[in-house]
This record gives C-alpha cells, sequence and structure tokens, in this order.
C-alpha cells in the first residue's frame, strides 16, 4: 500500500488557531501519524518536502450548483470538479436544482450511482424543501433524508408563503437536517436585475432592494427563535443583514450565515456597463455593504464564506442584461480571493479563512471536522503564499464562463489537492 | 464652427458632453432652416441602408425614423417584432449578425431591455442609434424636446423645468435629465413618490410632491403618460387619485400662462392633462412631433454620414 510522507510543511490548524509545524504520515486515506516520526517511511512511501509551504484541511463549498446529469453543456461534474480542486475544495454541497429537481429519492439515488463514483471532487446532496422548490407543497424530507441528503434548501429560491416555510422548517428540524435559506423576498423584487439603488434608477433597471433580502432574514430570525430550529442563511448580500444576524446570535437565536466570496469582493459597479457578467444572485451591492460583509467575517458573525458557484455558458450570459441569468462562478477563486480579502484587514487571515472556508462549514453541515490529526481524513490541498495565480475566464467548451471578472492575479497559490490521501489535483511535481 | 461629434452611435445623452448635444441641435436647426422640400446635399444619406429594428410597439419614434431617413434620400426597411426571428426564438445578437450581413448601414433600436443598444454596439460594427431601451434610455426624444424648448426658451440655462408624472419607468425622463442638466437647466421631478424616487435628487434634481410648488415659475413642464396598464394598484390608487393629485386643470393646479406644456404622447386626456391645456397656445407637442423628424434626420446624418463635417 503506497503512503504519503509531508515533510516540514505548516499544518493550518482551524480548530485551535493555530499554525503547526509538522510532518504527516498518510495511510489508507488517512492520517496514520502526525510528528517527526520517519520510522513509517519505507520503499513504497513517497515523500514530499514541503520546505514551509502551508498544509490546508481541505475546503468545504456550502453552495454550489452542479448542473449534471443531463444539462452538460452548462457544466460537466467533471468541470466542476476540476474547478473546484483548483481552488482548494475537498468537498461541495450540491443545491437540489440538479437537471432534475432533488425532491424525490429516485433522483438522488440515480444522481448517486451514476455520477458520484468516479474520483472526484466529494459532492454532499441538498434536497428539495418543497417540491420542485416552488414553495407550495413540502417535499418528502425523510424520504430524501434515507437517500443520502445532508442538507435541505430551495436555493436559489426561498418559500415565499410564510406557512410553508415555517412547517417546512418545523418538519426539518424532526429529521435533524441543516435548513438553508436564501433570503429573498420576490414580491419586493419582482423583474429585478441589480441591486435597488442610484446606479439601478440611472440605468432603468428593475432593482432588488436590500429590504427584499432583510425581511426574509428576519423570518428566518424569527422562525427559528419560535421553533428552535437550526437555520442557515446562505449568500447574504446586504449590510443591514450582518446587522440583523449579529443581534440575533447575540440573542442566541439559532441561525447561522455564509457570504459568497464574490460579494466580499465586487460591488455593483458592473452594472454601469451592462456587464452581465457581473450579474450575481444575490446581487452585488454597494461598498457600504461590501465594508459591512467583511466586517461580519471579521467579528464571526458571518460564519463561512461559500463560492456560490453557478455556471452559466457564453450564450446565456450574452443577452440583453436584464435577459442573462443571475449567477457567478467562484470555485477556483474563493480562497485566493478571500485570502486577499482577510490579508488585507489583518495578520493572520490564513487560519480565519480556513475557518470560514473547512471548519465551519463542516460544523454547519454536520459532518467530520477535517483538521488534520491522527484518524482523519487525508483531504488537503497545498499552499504556497509566495507564489502567485492567475485566474482567466474561460469561454469555450463545455464549462461554465461566468467569473465576474475577465482575468485576474491573486497572491498565493493552490499546489496540490488531495482526497482521501490521493492527489486529485497536481499543480507541479517539484517543490 | 468646429465639428465636435466624432460618434458614430447614439446609445444615450448620459454620454454626451454638452458640445455634442449644442452640435446635434444646431445641425437639426440647419436642416430646419433648409426647408422640407430642398435638403441640403452636404446632409444627404443616399445609397445608405438603415434598418429600423422595433422590437416593442411604437409608431411615433418608429415614424419619425422612416421619414427622417426618407427626407435624406437613405432607404430605410422597418422591422417589427411580430415579423422577425425572435418569435422563432434567435437571440437579439443573432438578428442583429444577420441584419448587419444584410449589408446595413445603421440599426435603429426600440427594445424593451435597458441596456440593449449598448449591448448590440459592443456585438457588432454598424452604427446602433437608440430608439428606447427598457427605462434606460430614449436620446431621440429627449434631444427633440430640448431642440423644442431650445427654440421656445433660447439657451436653458437657468430655466426651470419641471418633468411631472412616472419618472421610475420612463426613458423620456432619464433621458431629459442627462441632457437639462448638462445644459444648465433646473430640473425639478414632480409625481407620486412611488413613481419618483427620493434618492433621485443626488442626480442634482430636485423633487418634490406638491405640485403647486413643483410648477410654480416653471419655465416648462414636461408631462410624461402614466403607464396605468400595468401600474394602477402598485404604484398609485387609480387614475382618479392620479388626476386629482397630479392632473394639470384648467380649474384647478395649473400652470401660468408663459409656462411651456410638453408631452412626449401618446396623451391620456384627462388624466395627466385637461385637453384645454392640452390644445393651449402654450402647448409645444404637436411642435415636438414635428421637431421630431428634424432632430432624427440630425441624429442619422452624424452617425451614418460618411463625411459628417456639417458646415454650420
Amino acid at each position: 500500500m503506497k503512503s504519503l510522507y509531508l515533510k516540514d510543511g505548516i499544518v493550518v490548524d482551524p480548530a485551535n488557531s493555530k499554525l503547526d509545524k509538522k510532518n504527516l504520515f498518510i495511510k489508507n486515506g488517512r492520517i496514520d501519524d502526525v510528528g517527526s516520526n520517519e520510522e513509517n517511511v519505507n520503499n513504497d512511501t513517497e515523500i514530499i518536502s514541503l520546505k514551509g509551504k502551508y498544509i490546508v484541511p481541505g475546503l468545504i463549498d456550502l453552495r454550489c450548483h452542479v448542473k449534471q446529469p443531463g444539462i452538460n453543456f452548462k457544466e460537466s461534474i467533471d468541470a466542476v470538479s476540476k474547478k473546484a480542486l483548483s481552488g482548494g475544495f475537498t468537498s461541495v454541497l450540491a443545491m437540489p436544482s440538479l437537471s432534475s429537481m432533488a425532491d424525490n429519492p429516485e433522483t438522488l439515488n440515480y444522481v448517486r450511482e451514476t455520477v458520484l463514483q468516479k474520483k472526484h471532487v466529494k459532492i454532499y446532496l441538498s434536497g428539495c424543501l418543497t417540491l420542485n422548490s416552488r414553495g407550495e407543497h413540502l417535499a418528502p424530507l425523510g424520504s430524501l433524508k434515507e437517500a443520502g441528503i445532508v442538507a435541505v434548501t430551495d436555493s436559489p429560491n426561498s418559500p415565499q408563503n410564510n406557512q410553508i416555510y415555517c412547517k417546512a422548517v418545523e418538519y426539518a428540524s424532526m429529521f435533524n437536517l441543516p435548513i438553508f435559506d436564501l433570503p429573498r423576498d420576490l414580491s419586493l423584487s419582482p423583474d429585478a436585475s441589480a441591486h435597488e439603488s442610484l446606479m439601478s434608477l440611472k440605468m432603468g433597471l428593475k432593482g432588488y432592494p436590500r429590504m427584499a433580502e432583510e425581511l426574509f432574514v428576519q423570518r428566518a430570525i424569527m422562525v427559528s427563535k419560535y421553533t428552535k430550529a437550526r437555520i442557515h442563511l446562505t449568500s447574504i448580500s446586504s449590510g443591514g443583514s450582518v446587522e440583523l444576524i449579529r443581534k440575533a446570535k447575540e440573542d442566541n437565536i439559532d441561525i447561522t450565515c455564509d457570504v459568497t466570496s464574490n460579494h466580499l469582493f465586487n460591488t455593483e459597479s458592473g452594472v454601469e456597463e451592462f456587464d452581465s457578467f457581473s450579474k450575481a444572485l444575490p446581487p452585488f451591492r454597494e461598498e457600504e455593504d461590501r465594508q459591512k460583509l467583511i466586517e461580519g467575517i471579521l467579528d464571526n458573525t458571518i460564519d463561512a464564506i461559500s463560492s456560490g458557484h453557478q455556471p452559466f455558458n457564453i450564450d446565456d450570459k450574452n443577452q440583453e442584461y436584464d435577459k442573462a441569468p443571475m449567477g457567478t462562478l467562484g470555485l477556483e477563486n474563493a480562497f485566493l480571493q478571500s485570502i486577499a480579502i482577510v490579508n488585507e484587514n489583518h495578520g493572520l487571515g490564513l487560519i480565519k479563512v480556513v475557518q470560514k472556508m473547512s471548519y465551519n462549514p463542516s460544523r454547519i453541515l454536520g459532518i467530520n471536522n477535517n483538521t488534520l490529526n491522527k484518524n482523519d481524513v487525508a483531504d488537503f490541498f497545498i499552499y504556497d503564499p509566495n507564489d502567485n495565480t492567475t485566474i482567466t475566464r474561460a469561454i469555450q467548451g463545455n464549462e461554465g464562463c461566468n467569473l465576474p471578472f475577465k482575468e485576474k492575479v491573486f497572491n498565493g497559490k493552490i499546489l496540490n489537492t488531495y482526497i482521501k490521501g490521493d492527489c486529485l489535483y497536481k499543480y507541479r511535481n517539484d517543490f | 464652427m468646429k465639428n465636435s461629434w466624432n460618434k458614430r452611435s447614439l446609445i444615450g445623452i448620459k454620454d454626451l458632453s454638452a458640445s455634442e448635444i449644442n452640435f446635434l441641435l444646431d445641425t437639426a436647426q440647419k436642416l430646419k432652416e433648409s426647408g422640407k422640400s430642398k435638403i441640403d446635399s452636404q446632409f444627404s444619406l443616399k445609397g445608405k441602408r438603415i434598418v429600423n429594428l422595433f422590437l416593442e410597439p411604437s409608431t411615433r419614434t418608429r415614424i419619425a425614423f422612416e421619414v427622417a431617413a426618407k427626407s435624406l434620400d437613405a432607404d430605410i426597411i422597418s422591422i417589427a417584432e411580430k415579423s422577425s426571428s425572435l418569435t422563432k426564438g434567435e437571440s437579439l445578437r443573432d438578428t442583429a449578425c444577420n441584419i448587419q450581413a444584410l449589408g446595413a448601414d445603421a440599426i435603429v433600436l426600440r427594445h424593451s431591455s435597458p441596456g440593449s443598444a449598448h449591448f448590440l454596439s459592443k456585438m457588432i460594427d454598424v452604427p446602433i442609434i437608440n430608439a428606447g431601451d427598457g427605462a434606460h434610455e430614449h436620446p431621440s426624444q429627449a434631444l427633440l424636446d430640448i431642440f423644442t424648448l431650445r427654440e421656445k426658451l433660447g439657451n436653458l440655462k437657468g430655466k426651470k423645468i419641471t418633468i411631472l408624472g412616472d419618472i421610475l419607468f420612463s426613458r423620456v425622463a432619464r433621458s431629459n435629465i442627462w441632457g437639462m442638466l448638462k445644459l444648465g437647466a433646473e430640473v425639478t421631478l414632480s409625481g407620486p413618490s412611488t413613481l419618483v424616487p427620493q434618492k433621485m435628487e443626488e442626480l442634482g434634481v430636485t423633487v418634490s410632491y406638491d405640485l403647486e410648488k413643483a410648477i410654480d415659475e416653471a419655465d416648462a413642464i414636461m408631462l410624461l403618460r402614466i403607464q396605468h396598464e400595468r401600474q394602477t394598484q402598485t404604484h398609485f390608487p387609480s387614475l382618479e387619485e392620479y388626476s386629482r393629485m397630479f392632473g394639470l386643470r384648467k380649474n384647478g393646479c395649473k400652470p401660468s400662462a408663459k409656462t411651456l406644456i410638453l408631452h412626449p404622447g401618446p396623451i391620456n386626456r384627462g388624466v395627466e392633462i385637461d385637453t384645454s391645456l392640452a390644445d393651449s397656445e402654450n402647448s409645444v407637442i404637436i411642435d415636438q412631433v414635428s421637431n421630431g423628424v428634424i432632430v432624427r434626420m440630425a441624429i442619422l446624418h452624424l452617425c451614418c454620414a460618411e463625411n459628417n463635417q456639417v458646415i454650420l
């Protein structure tokens, strides 16, 4: 059995908020030994000398839209997997809007049997909260749980009817399934295609006001308060939402939330050029929102950073602005982008980002914490802060093209990504 | 006068400078002076193919562009949505590429999506003239409005102009706001608060929900059509209420004897304005329509002619 010995790396430990200079010995897909013990090394051991590079627990994405099977031209699972691994993700939570909606056990079984067997990023499945995510009729959550889902959500929709929402939350909590809610009151934003602001007014676009999000954030807080159910708000975008959630947490209400890295980085400025690539879901808002989201990350009001990865191809995006779909890619850039944001403001950014992108997501999903201790599954990647990475929008092939930027250079580089000790993404061999 | 026009497309007034606006209007003035029967040969667009791509209903604007093109000896073809391949699922981009390949020298586009003219101008090489894109801009309308105002009031600098009605959904309002502000006018917006966002003050205009104050001492009032087919119930309760609160009445809230009245049409008589006021001496609504042809001739000339070095 082949084993792996990582020498002289720095292990990022998000659970204890520290960096540990230590060696890792990996065997049978798990961390077999931690420390400087070289006795385990034999002829079958691959030895990698990391010379001060970081060993980072694999990232877990809380919002990733995967389209296969069926709609291959959007983005195949192979392509999603490649992007995820190159971005340091070893697990993603697939939203239930697969090619057919994950509101029945048969679809989930089919997806598991046909798609999830391959050697690629780990895909956790979520199920619909309501049938077809229409917000009218509860989905069979118990059966979906038996079929293997780890969370329920109607993302990118949210049930518009309060009764259905309350009952769905109560019912889901019986199965101990975390509820993911992307808060959007659609009645306040019919046909909206941009953040509601002076900019949307100038451009003549129908706006999606902060209030449309904040009302539903407040709804989630109220429902959690009265049902004692845990609700995870995904992809918040408004500064006001951060304030509402901060207050709710002070009141010990069981609410968690995430923001996408793109929302930490972008504002509505692309609207001025009708740039459909910067049309995100929810929309990018103003600088004051962005600053409050970053504050929320720094003071831990915001628990996690997700990619919000939602692939569209060039023909989808090459339309009139209001007709082009909302959504951006994020798997490749999320980690490096988050590092840039957090480093900009604070020194020990790396640990913080890993907490937001690996440790906290695992706790929110109720799956095993991955902290690279003895016997943990060996999901991790190697990170070199002294190199840099250019990420470019691909506009050809069967993959999503909708990065919000054409090309960007980020500090830092993800070198290799391992799942169960197997190197599934290799930037280069020599270290 | 030096030529200060170097644009090939006309997407919006927001992108124009005051001198570009004035240059275009001076060109229109020259065309108007040359008279209907004999267009100065320097303006001729003989041999040019202009395509009117109207993907939203329009009478006035489409016909004005047709008449303008014909007056300049250009060939003009009008395509309406129902007769275009867009009903067969063709994208706007593909439709326009095909029209370009068929030899169009310019496309006049009317479309319901904000930014559609901008979008098209990035996709294809021929000049695009925006004839209204959603609630974004309607530059030819604003230019004819300003042309009409300039004719009656002279320089717009310091003139008080009130725009009244549905500002929120109006491309005409947006284009006029940009243009009037660039030329130094003092602009007031009025109408129901649901259709006239307070936030617009940040653009440099005054917002007033008190009609009497809003039209007091105005040199001109521009009325906008109330789009009751889609806003009654959510944005204001009824036409009766609108008319009572914001309609210009012969016996009620009415402009001073000197105040000009403009309306881009079509008018809802008795709602936005009493018939007798709409037809009064101060009303320049019909001048707007005929100036619309002249101004669009100037636009077509400046965007399409190889030699647009007009001698003014």
